[in-house]
């Protein structure tokens, strides 16, 4: 019983502790209920804002209109102008008119050449690759030998009336086996004993029986191999019978241990060919030829001779050409080969080519009349007309041949002078001979020192070009000549002046004769400059006084005349004529000016605000501005008014005056973004102007940034695109907008807005607490922008900046409930 | 009534089977002859154990009861089973006894690092980093065994071969996972990359009979377990290796995903990029052999007998347990408490056996929990032998 109460007791013990676990359901549950709460925090963007940014194309825009910056902090522009007027400014196009003319004169008429330079011999290192003797190697084939006659078979036997068959093998110390090409069978009998008339004899050899007499084609035979005598015979009685069979006119391509006698080939060999031009030569040297057959034991003796045309030029061995022979290049090297086969027990086959190869170990030893076939023109130097060579020679040096004989010439329209060897160098003469002239080398012989041969040119040292004359065409292409009208406004302005003109010209012309320059001018001395080796010449005005009522026209006209020529051109230098020219002194003093106003700036715009960007900000912004002028004249006791126009209004100033401020114009150019148009003319009294007098106006603008703003000025702005998030709002239990930065170090005052909250930037961050509704309400539309706020003074700071990093702190909450089924 | 009591103790005075398991969670092969049968007996014995670690008890009631689920309650991204599941036959001859048996037995556990479960149910702070990595997330071995216990008195041996059924390896899977995110500059990065491979002999997509035909000798390994037992003590050495076996196919799993969040001025940019892929079973030849280990128990003899047990295997998972059985004869109930290292559970096992000497049968139920206590118990298991014999 006891153990009763233990089981019961355990059963218990079990049954506790499973009911204070899981509990088991009765039914379960028709839906199940997601629940899940989470914060998460997440980084929206960034804007780094500098304000380098906002100013750089602002800055770079007043740059291009020739503005500077001057400082950073505050942020401030300048402008600087200055006009400077001096009365010798009025003849810069005169002053010049005559640099540019003298300037061509001189580049159109210098010119030079060398004797060395016109001889520009392409003979140099010249080469001439004689053709090589190339080996040739080929096959040709040998159908049979010839063996002597073979003994098969020498035996005796036993006939009867009738038939019989005996089997008797070939023996023979002739061969061990042969392929028969062609052979004869013959059969010898003799008897004492029957008719040998009665009696015939056949051999079956290979199943085909042969009697005497038969000629045996393509078969195969080996010593030992038995064959079969059939003997018949038709007479009476019986008795022995010698037999002896033997093979005559025996033609084999294929054997073993076979015995060759003196077996003669005469075989076809490829020739070898020189070249295709017809000159001639001699060789020295020989030619290993060699022979392959497959064949063991054979004695191969080969005697071999060279034919060129019909003469034998080289023979015994080895092949040994002979250097008397002279040989024409364009016929072949005939070789006739004669071979002698013997041997015995030899093994061949001839079912395979005989190989042959030819190897070459020749040199050409002499060449005759070998085409050469070179051929120069020397032309006439640029701008030489005629030219007469009085003495010297080109010479040409050649190496790898010696003993040179040579065919060829120079020569001009008229002369031919014929070419003269000379050992190892030819000459070609080029006494009295005229440019443009030919070099012609056609053939040269000689003894050959190597495969190649190379030639190269050079003037002898007495080379003289006698005479040589100038074109006509660089002469009339170097003529100048200016003509300069005198503008109305300068005689309206200037009475007369004193000019103080120099012209100073440097002419370099070796062995010239025949050239003068000719000047001509109203104004400038007239002058004839004849040209003779180096020199130099000065032109000067002939008018010092200028009164520019008489005078309406400077003219200057300036030309090459002769017909120069050069004479004794020696090798090695450098002849031709070389001008240079240059203006020292151009000097204009003492002007007697009218009382009269003269234009010294036209119109022109300086900077234009209706073409810029960015100007928005200044228009939107209160500021001041300065531009103090200031117009001065030196060296001169004339009274000078400047009158300006500056964008349509009209400021006139004296000389000496004190400055006046443009300030307020330029305040009103910018806040109307107009272009800023300035003219400026000159009004003097009578009087005299030195060299020196410089009338001049000078005015700078300073442009701070800073100012303040009439209306918002908007820098930034953006939509913010919240659709992405726009499932997640269901989610959403509540969320917080915050920043990370929240930073502005530009010392001004900005502000950030979204939608129509508005924080000023720099300030305590904000933390923008969003309900669900706040958050559907964002999606659709919402606006950042980023403003100057109005009424707030600004200084901008270019080194500032705005950093801004917003981020989002969501507290999402899903609940969801997923049912299943229609529920049972 | 009383003829059956009297039955009983007749029966009673015999000695009876033990209540320990020759397979299961502490494999010692002597234990065979236990089973007590005279001459003859054919054995089957079946475990099953199941942990989980995602909910406690009281959510998992929750859920099957009201059907709320909770995600910030979840404790751990972690399941692990055990499964033994052997047949065996015995023919004994005096001392001595030959048991041929068939078993398949291992385990297969995922576990993800606890950071990613926080990062799941925790707040998540802009400008902190979150991550983690493992190289063991995927955990598991489960061989097929055939061999013979050899007993002689007190001492046996068994030989087997075994194949791998499933099996994973902690050099060749790797799970890396990182989120960071930072308000200025304005991004927010996340990367989950994970990727293992079960090895196995056979292709589970694409089974055939011929697979079980196919099987070659050498692909097969050896195996050895050696040992004592005596009615208080035991000890055996289990999966001594003698030849290594060749699992002949692989598939790989993985998975990836990322996100990268950047925000610049109205320049905002988000992309999104998610991938799980399993292959199919290729060919793969790679050598796997089981671990060996050893197990080992005491207990005392009488009514109530009191016993430990334990088992250390040389990856060093390790086993402990204690038990308590009343010996009734024909019926022994029983308690046995285990904590197993590898899946971090206590195992509490209610159950009895009963033994009517040609038959008996066992069965026990398993409350698991991750502390000693049974009552917060989140998972279960269920152990049962049956044999007959005479």
């Amino acid at each position: 019983m006891k153990t009763i109460l233990y089981i019961l007791l355990i059963f218990g013990l079990l049954f506790a502790f499973w009911s204070c676990g899981l509990k088991i359901p009765e039914k379960l549950p028709d839906s199940v209920s997601l629940e899940f709460t989470k914060h998460v925090e997440f980084p929206i963007t960034t804007i780094d804002y500098s304000m380098q940014g906002l100013t750089e194309p602002f800055i770079s825009q007043f740059e291009e209109e020739g503005f500077y910056k001057v400082s950073d902090a505050p942020l401030t522009l300048s402008y600087s102008t200055s006009v400077e007027f001096s009365p010798k400014d009025l003849f810069t196009e005169l002053e010049n008119n005559v640099k540019d003319t003298l300037t061509n004169f001189a580049s159109n008429i210098s010119f030079s050449f060398s004797v060395d330079e016109v001889f520009d011999l392409t003979l140099d290192n010249q080469t001439i690759t004689l053709p090589s003797i190339s080996g040739v190697s080929g096959t040709f084939a040998v159908s049979s030998i010839l063996l002597s006659d073979v003994q098969l078979i020498s035996t005796t036997i036993p006939v009867f009336n009738g038939s019989t068959s005996t089997s008797i093998p070939i023996s023979t110390d002739q061969f061990n086996s042969i392929h028969l090409v062609q052979g004869v069978l013959n059969v010898s009998k003799a008897s004492t004993d029957i008719d040998l008339n009665q009696l015939e004899l056949g051999f079956i050899v290979n199943d085909t029986e042969y009697k005497d007499g038969d000629i045996l084609t393509d078969l195969l035979l080996e010593n030992n191999q038995n064959i079969t005598l059939v003997a018949t015979y038709n007479g009476t009685g019986a008795g022995e019978v010698d037999i002896s069979v033997k093979l005559s006119n025996l033609e084999v391509d294929k054997g073993t241990g076979l015995e060759i006698s003196n077996f003669v080939i005469s075989p076809t060999i490829d020739p070898i060919s020189i070249d295709n031009q017809n000159w001639q030569l001699t060789l020295a040297g020989n030619l290993q030829i060699s022979f392959t057959v497959n064949a063991t034991n054979l004695e191969l003796t080969s005697e071999v001779v060279v034919k060129s045309g019909d003469q034998i030029i080289a023979s015994g061995s080895p092949v040994t050409f002979d250097a008397s022979k002279i040989i024409n290049a364009n016929d072949d090297l005939n070789i006739e080969a004669t071979l002698t086969l013997a041997g015995s027990n030899v093994d061949i086959d001839l079912t395979s080519p005989i190989t042959y190869n030819v190897i070459p170990n020749v040199s050409i030893e002499n060449i005759y009349n070998y085409p050469v076939n070179f051929e120069q023109v020397i032309e006439l130097p640029n701008n030489i007309v005629e030219t007469t060579i009085g003495t010297g020679a080109v010479i040409l040096d050649f190496t790898g041949v010696s003993i040179i004989e040579a065919t060829g010439s120079v020569y001009d329209a008229t002369i031919t002078n014929t070419l003269i060897s000379n050992a190892t160098s030819l000459i070609l003469d080029f006494s009295d001979i005229s440019l443009p002239s030919t070099i012609l080398l056609s053939t040269i012989s000689g003894k050959i020192e190597g495969q190649e041969i190379s030639f190269s040119g050079h003037l002898s040292d007495d080379f003289e070009i006698a005479k040589a004359k100038i074109s006509n065409e660089l002469l009339s292409s170097a003529n100048q000549n200016f003509s300069y009208d005198i503008p109305q406004e300068i005689k309206d302005f200037v009475n007369s002046l004193d000019a103080t003109i120099l012209i100073n010209l440097t002419y370099n012309a070796t062995d010239i004769s025949g050239l003068t320059l000719k000047i001509q001018s109203n104004f400038f001395e007239e002058k004839d400059i004849v040209i003779d080796n180096s020199g130099e010449a000065t032109i000067s005005n002939q008018i010092q006084h200028i009164d520019f009522n008489t005078l309406n026209n400077i003219s200057l006209t300036i030309e090459a005349t002769g017909t120069p020529e050069i004479t004794n051109i020696k090798k090695g230098q450098t002849y031709g004529i070389d001008i240079s020219t240059s203006l020292p002194i151009f000097e204009l003093d003492n002007f007697d000016v009218k009382s009269q106003s003269f234009e010294v700036l036209p119109p022109t715009t300086i900077f234009d605000f209706s073409t810029m960007e960015g100007t928005e900000i200044l228009s939107n912004l209160d500021f001041d501005i300065y531009m103090p002028v200031e117009f001065k004249s030196t060296n001169t006791t004339v009274n000078s008014t400047l009158t300006f126009l500056v964008s349509g209004t009209t400021i006139k100033i004296g000389n000496n005056d004190p400055e006046i401020d443009l300030g307020s114009y330029i305040y009103d150019i910018i806040k109307t973004s107009s272009p800023l148009t300035i003219s400026a003319s000159l009004t003097t009294s009578s009087g005299i102007l030195s060299k020196d007098s410089v009338f001049g106006l000078s005015g700078s603008l300073t442009l701070p940034l800073e100012g303040t703003p009439t209306s918002d000025i908007k820098l930034y702005e953006t939509s913010l695109e919240l659709s992405d998030i726009d499932p997640l709002i269901d989610i959403v239990d509540s969320a917080t907008l915050t920043f990370a930065n929240w930073e502005n170090t530009t010392g001004i005052s900005i502000n950030l807005s979204l939608n129509t909250l508005d924080f000023v930037i720099g300030d305590s961050t904000p933390v923008i607490s969003l309900s669900n509704e706040d958050l559907n309400n964002l999606i659709p539309q919402s606006t950042l922008s980023i403003f100057l706020p109005k009424d707030e003074f600004i200084q901008f700071n270019n080194n500032g900046y705005i950093k801004i990093a917003p981020y989002i702190l969501l507290d999402l909450k899903i609940a969801t409930s997923i049912s299943f089924g229609g529920g049972e | 009534m009383k003829k059956v009591v009297l039955f009983i103790l007749i029966i009673s005075t015999f000695s009876f089977a033990g209540v320990l398991n020759p397979f299961g969670l502490y494999i010692n092969p002597g234990l065979i002859t236990e089973q007590n049968f005279a001459f003859f007996g054919l054995n089957t014995s079946g475990v099953l154990l199941f942990k989980q670690d995602l909910y406690s008890i009281e959510d998992l009631n929750a859920l099957l009861n009201d059907g709320i689920v909770n995600l910030e309650t979840i404790n751990k991204l972690s399941v692990y089973s055990f499964s033994d599941i052997a047949a065996y036959g015995t023919l004994k001859i005096g001392k001595f006894s030959l048991s041929p048996f068939i078993n398949f037995d291992g385990y297969i556990g995922v576990s993800l690092p606890d950071e990613i479960k926080d990062f799941i149910v925790d707040n998540i702070e802009v400008d902190k980093t979150y991550d983690a990595s493992s190289n063991s997330f995927i955990r598991s071995s489960v061989f097929a065994d055939a061999g013979l216990i050899i007993n002689i008195g007190k001492v046996f041996v068994a030989p087997s071969f075994y194949l791998p059924v499933i099996y994973s390896s902690k050099n060749d899977q790797s799970l890396t996972f990182e989120y960071t995110s930072s308000s200025s500059p304005a991004e927010a990065n996340l990367k989950f990359q994970t990727n293992a491979f079960i090895y196995s002999y056979f292709p589970f997509d694409n089974l055939s009979a011929s697979n079980l035909q196919d099987i070659s000798f050498d692909d097969l390994g050896i195996a050895l377990s050696v040992g004592y037992y005596t009615d208080n003590f035991g000890i055996s050495v289990n999966n001594i290796i003698l030849k290594p076996s060749i699992s002949k196919y692989r598939v790989s799993l993985s998975a990836e995903a990322t996100l990268l969040y950047s925000g610049e001025g109205t320049d905002v940019s988000l992309t999104y990029d998610a991938t799980a892929s399993m292959s199919d079973f290729e060919s793969y030849l790679k050598e796997v052999s089981k671990i060996p280990e050893i197990t080992g128990y005491y207990k005392t003899n009488g009514k109530l007998s009191l016993g430990f047990r334990g088992k250390y295997a040389l990856d060093k998972k390790w086993s402990v347990g204690g038990f308590l059985v009343g010996n009734f004869g024909v019926f022994s109930p029983y308690y046995f408490i285990d904590y197993l290292s590898d899946a971090s559970a206590f195992v509490h096992s209610f159950g009895s056996k009963l033994d009517i000497r040609i038959i008996y049968f066992t069965i026990n139920m398993k409350l698991i929990s991750s502390n000693i206590s049974p009552f917060s118990a989140n998972s279960f298991g269920v152990n049962f032998n049956f044999g007959l014999g005479f």
